[in-house]
Parts: C-alpha cells; structure tokens; sequence
C-alpha cells in the first residue's frame, strides 16, 4: 500500500479489470468475376495483384493498431459463392486461393450474397465501415432487374450504404457494361476505375485496397450523415496512370 | 473540465458518492488530437433535499464537426444546470413523485437541448468564429453541427433515479444482486460509428429517458462509446464480465482506490482495443432509506452494516 493525495491509502497493485478486450472490426470483401471472358492475362494479373496487394494493405493499416482487418472473398460465374469465406479471415491469416475461369457473369448473384453478409444481423455494430471492391470485366448476364434490385438492397441496408463500394472494371471499354458497374460504386471522387492494361490492374487493385482500408479505419463523422453523404468514408480520385500502350488486355 | 489525466469524486450527501475518469484516446495520442470527451459531476441540495447529478458527453470528432471539444464541455455543463434546475423546481416536496418522474420525461430533454443550443451560440459568439451558412437540407445554422456531441445525464435524489441520454455511449445500473440493468432502450437503427447529436436539428426528439427507484441503491456507470468499443459492443459477454469485475474491484479495494487505478485501466483499453477517447463516471448509490418520521412500521427488513455501497 502507498499514500496517495488526500491522506488516501490504496492498493498500488489492483488488477485490472477482466473482460476479453477486441479491436473494432473492417469486414473487408472481394467480389471477383471469374467467368470465362477472364480466361488467360486477365485472371492471372488479379491473381497476382490481389496477392501482392495483401502485404501492403497490411502495412498501410499498421498504423491503426486498434483495427481488425476481416476478409473475405465472393467469385461469380454461372452462380456466386464463397471463395474464402462465409467466416472471415483476419487480415494476416488471409490466403488468396488461385482463382479459375468458366461460364457466365452472375454479378447480380454475387451482390445479394454480399448484402445477405452485410445485414445488421451479420455485422458488428460497432465495426467500421466494411470495405467491398468488384472487379469484372464484363455484363451482368443475370437479368436487368435482378441487379438493379440488388443494388437498390445494398442501398437500404445501414452497412450497405456505410460501406466503401469501389468497382474496378478491366479491359476494352466497350467489354464491359460501365453504366451497371458504376451502380455499384458509392465513391463520388472515385467514379469507375478502368483498368486498360496489366500494369493498370495490378496498380488499380492495390490503390483501390488499400486506400478503401485506410479511409475506413480512420471512419470520418461519427454524427449523423449530412444530407448530401452518399458514403459514410470518403476518397481522394485514383492516381493517373501512366500506361504503355503495347500490353492492353 | 476535469483535466483527463485526473479523476474526480464529489462528496457523499447521504446518497452515495460519484467518480468520473477521463482519458484521451490512443488514436487521438497518436494524431495529436486533444480529448474531446467530457464530464460534469455534481452534489448539493435544494429546499433541504439532497441530490447527485452528473454529464458525460462525447464530441464528433472530425472536421465536420471541429468544435465538439467545446460542444461537448458545453453539454455537460448545460445538463449539469438542467438537472439541478429541474431538482429545484420539485425539492419542496409538494409535487408528487409521478408528476417529479414524467415532468423529468416531457422536460428536462427539450430544457436540456436549448440550454446547449444557447451555451454554443454565447460561446460562437465569444470566439467570433464566423458565421456559418445554414444547411440546405435542414435550414439549422451549421454552427450548431460543428459543436456536435452526445450528452448522458443522471440525477439521484431521495427516492429516484432520472437517467436521460442522447447518442452513442452506454448508461447502465448494476444491482445490489449482481444483475445488470440497462434502463435506457437501445438505437436500433443506428450503426457503426453513427450517432444521434445534441446538434440535430429534431434533437430533443432524439432523446431516451428512463426513471427508475431508488431502491436498494446499486452502482450507475455512464461511459463514451470506446469503452464498451473495447470489449465488442455492450451487448457482449465480455463487456458484461468488465463490469462485474469492475464492480468486484469496487467492492473489494474500494471507490478511491478503483477511481486512482481507473486512468491506467482506461489508457490500456484505448492503446490495445478501440483507440478511442474514454470517459467513465460511476456513482455508488446507497440504499434509500425509509423516513424518521413514518408513522407506520416499516415493512422491509432494515439494511445490514456493510451492505450499502
């Protein structure tokens, strides 16, 4: 025991509380096409961006101990389902599995997978802002309404519309459907990410993860969203690349 | 404003005692951030009529809203006033208890509410800060958002308990018994780190109130949002064990030397879990006891030395 101000004595080696302390969770999802159109460079340069993107998410978000990064990963063909997942993975533990090609472009499929993961029931409630990037480079073969239907389900759910949705399209302009892509992404600044070329996509993907993944863990206003708020976290534009014009998907 | 790096206690009025700690945030250490939550504790009476009153408030903390350390010291200090304002108004014991309970209900969220509103304008006004246009979507003088905060108050009187809050943070009483009592029903709707402000435009319409008796007394905690941050969410398990631990310490080394531990415990949880500033005031109620002068034999059995908190 030892004297402290106010002639109090007290203990000097109260133990502290118990209870199982936990950092505030980022769910963090993937939704990659693996159709057959991403046969051959397309799928094997997201194979590679993803997996090099890790380390420098990981790095980027060091200096946010009190974040747990949670991954996850969807792939759509002919249907959606669970690449890594349904439990998410933390961050260091994550292991980007080699993705293959086959069938058609179930984009609508994949994205009421995502809302049905991004429900109040499924999520922390007091996590951060989860972290979605879709990457496809093609058209939803799902019909019109059922993608318009679900991206309007991702627009009503909280976390759905907190979330930070960036699309990331890959290849010829006139590949993919930009209009329905954009749907999906939530960050005004940010737009369509186009990815013309390997180099772009490999780029693309680790700006795209790793500045969604800071911008969540620093949050932004914890009062009520301003009327104009599309998103609850908000981004700078993409850097500009500067291709060559010789290794075009 | 109670320095963060100290804790406070006011004085027992027969009612208990109160103790407030409030720490800044890992996170906010590491941006250079001050803390931007606050804490107000209070005791007195009125009319002969003893009460405890205390406000914590937690400030929005970004740029949108890069007045809420001020806001938030402001909102402790206009709840401290309301409730003891509103004490006054009823300590000549004329009014009965049902009445003291719903005026609190219907009143004391709107008093509350515009007592900030004015404090923000007086001290906007004071600092010169320039006027901000009003928002296009609500028409509020935007000033108001830039103090944004939450507010939790709570008034202990002879035979009452008056908790109100508006936002984020939790409000709890942990019995005699053991058993844990959040009075106060949960925001549905709200998620991650959204909250209600005192800076809404519909504020006082934002508010949850609950009154409860005084009973056997009990300990009421109020805490910011990165306590309970810390151990998952106060719905957790582990945010329960915290508590009953918590509670265990209190009983067993005592309010002053819980309340000196307090600072550290709070820095760890903030370094290792949320990152987030922490403020904690408990306040150890007695149990209520009967009147001297009842004319009729008391029916509960008289409380036990050691019993009382």
């Amino acid at each position: 025991m030892y004297l402290v101000q106010g002639g109090i004595f007290i203990e000097d080696t109260i133990p502290i509380p118990d209870g199982q302390v936990a950092r505030k969770q980022l769910h963090f999802f993937w939704l990659a096409d693996c159709s057959d159109s991403m046969r051959g460079k397309k799928i094997a340069t997201l194979n590679q961006a993803i997996r090099e993107a890790l380390p420098e998410i990981q790095k980027a978000v060091a200096a946010y101990p009190q974040v747990d990064i949670r991954m996850r990963a969807i792939k759509f063909s002919d249907d959606a389902s669970w690449h890594v997942g349904p439990d998410p993975v933390p961050l260091n533990e994550f292991v980007w599995p080699e993705l293959e090609t086959s069938g058609l472009t179930a984009t609508a499929k994949a994205l009421r997978l995502l809302a049905g993961e991004l429900s109040i029931e499924r999520m922390p409630r007091r996590g951060l802002p989860p972290v979605c990037i879709l990457i496809s480079d093609g058209f939803c073969t799902d019909p019109r309404e059922e993608y318009d239907a679900a991206i309007t389900e991702l627009g009503k759910i909280p976390w759905g519309i907190k979330a930070v949705r960036l699309a990331i399209a890959i290849g010829d302009e006139s590949d993919y459907n930009a209009p329905e892509l954009l749907k999906f992404a939530n960050q005004e600044s940010v737009g369509l990410i186009r990815a013309h070329s390997p180099e772009e996509l490999v780029a693309y993907i680790k700006w795209a993860s790793v500045s969604a993944s800071v911008a969540s863990s620093r949050g932004r206003s914890r009062g009520e969203p301003a009327a104009d708020d599309i998103s609850n976290v908000s981004l700078e534009s993409p850097p500009q690349m500067i291709t060559s014009n010789t290794d075009l998907f | 404003m109670p320095s963060p790096e100290e804790f406070s206690c006011t004085c027992d009025t027969g009612l208990g005692w109160v103790f407030g700690c409030s720490r800044t945030g890992a996170a906010h250490v590491r941006a250079r951030r001050p803390c931007e939550d606050s804490y107000a504790l209070w005791s007195g009476s009125a009319g002969a009529q003893p009460c405890i009153a205390f406000a914590i408030a937690d400030g929005h903390g970004d740029p949108r809203h890069d007045q809420s350390r001020t806001g938030a010291a402001l909102a402790v200090d206009a709840g401290i006033a309301e409730l003891v304002a509103f004490h006054r108004s009823y300590a000549d014991g004329s009014i009965p208890r049902q009445q003291f309970r719903a005026g609190f209900k219907t009143d004391f969220p709107r008093r509350a509410t515009r007592h900030w509103r004015e404090l923000v304008v007086q001290d906007a006004g004071r600092r010169a800060l320039p006027p901000a246009p009003a928002s296009p979507a609500t028409g509020q003088d935007q000033n108001f958002t830039r103090y944004g905060t939450t507010l939790i108050t709570a008034l202990v009187v002879h035979d009452s308990i008056l908790v109100g809050q508006i936002g984020d943070g939790d409000l709890l009483l942990v019995m005699p018994d053991g058993s844990i009592d959040f009075p106060l029903p949960r925001d549905p709707v709200l998620a991650g780190n959204e909250t209600h402000s005192l800076s809404s435009p519909d504020a006082h319409l934002l508010w949850r109130t609950a009154t409860l008796d005084r009973g056997q007394g009990g300990i009421i905690l109020a805490a910011t949002d990165g306590i309970s941050d810390s151990f998952n969410g106060a719905e957790s398990e582990e945010f329960s064990i915290f508590i009953h631990s918590l509670v265990d310490r209190i009983h067993t080394y005592g309010t002053e030397a819980v309340a000196a531990a307090m600072g550290s415990w709070l820095d760890r949880f903030s370094a290792i879990a949320s990152g987030d500033d922490m403020t904690l005031v408990w306040a150890c109620i007695n149990p209520e006891e009967q009147p001297p002068y009842e004319p009729w034999p008391k029916t509960n059995a008289p409380v036990s030395a050691g019993q009382g908190w």
